[in-house]
């Protein structure tokens, strides 16, 4: 840290400092390291699944919208939140020209397709 | 910004936690270094997430896997981060970005037990009298 880094609140603790200070253990930091490899990839695969459809139907942001009726922005916004409304996936997959969609599971060995809508499965 | 250093060729936001969390990690290296594996792969994780937020070049907008907004947040909106699966391990550290240089730890949890709707349900005010806190004692001269 150098002399003009805020001194943290009384009752708390500056923990650049001590992270660090571990971090300069070459064991610990390759671990981390590894670890954060780790974050990234699953961080990458969980905002690249709409968007690699999209992408595989060679639909940029702006084309899809443009079939959606909607802003880019809404697109971006849809490819990176973690939880939407079955219709708003339905749409978005209907959008990028998916003609045949839908989610399965399986119960006790058994697999049960769920529809997703008019076009999906 | 003001308050990202750059030191040895690496730009990082500050992260300040409590003095509870500080004694909690020392707890957890002595244990480690008395053979708990347990407490080692606990601190390891923890390590690996601090590291995740210090390298933040702008407090989250959007959720991943890693970082995601904690909906039973109260006044100070809460981000909780997590770890790639692990066997028998679970670490979920509770933050706050106050701005674009700090971020607070408020909460922390390393037992599955611990984690369910019940700790969530009450992170949020939990949190908030941490946060308070932070943001008294920061304007106190």
């Amino acid at each position: 840290m150098t002399a003009t880094t805020p001194s943290p609140p009384k009752g708390f603790v500056r923990g650049n400092d001590r992270l660090n200070a571990r971090l300069a253990d070459p064991t610990i930091a390759a671990q981390v390291e590894s670890g954060l490899a780790e974050m990234d990839a699953e961080d990458r695969a969980y905002k690249m699944q709409l968007a690699a459809l999209r992408q595989a139907a060679h639909l940029t942001q702006a084309d899809l919208a443009k079939r959606l009726g909607v802003g880019q922005g809404w697109v971006s916004k849809i490819e990176h939140q973690p939880d939407m409304l079955l219709s708003t996936l339905a749409a978005y997959l209907r959008a990028t020209g998916a003609d045949e969609f839908g989610f399965y599971a399986t119960v006790n060995g058994r697999r049960i397709d769920v529809d997703l809508g008019p076009e999906g499965t | 910004m003001t308050a990202i250093f750059h030191v040895s060729d690496t730009l990082w936001v500050l992260i300040d936690w409590t003095d509870d969390f500080d004694a909690m990690l020392d707890t957890l290296e002595a244990r480690a270094a008395a053979g708990d594996q347990h407490s080692a792969d606990t601190r390891l994780l923890i390590d690996q997430q601090l590291a995740y937020l210090q390298r933040l070049t702008t407090p989250p907008t959007d959720e991943t896997p890693t970082l995601k907004r904690v909906r039973q947040s109260r006044r100070h909106p809460i981000w909780r981060v997590a770890h790639p699966y692990r066997p028998g391990i679970a670490v979920r550290t509770i933050v706050w970005f106050p701005d674009a240089e700090h971020v607070v730890v408020a909460l922390f949890a390393n037992d599955k037990a611990q984690m369910g709707d019940v700790f969530y349900d009450s992170a949020g005010t939990r949190a908030d009298q941490i946060i308070d806190r932070w943001l008294r004692e920061r304007n106190t001269p």
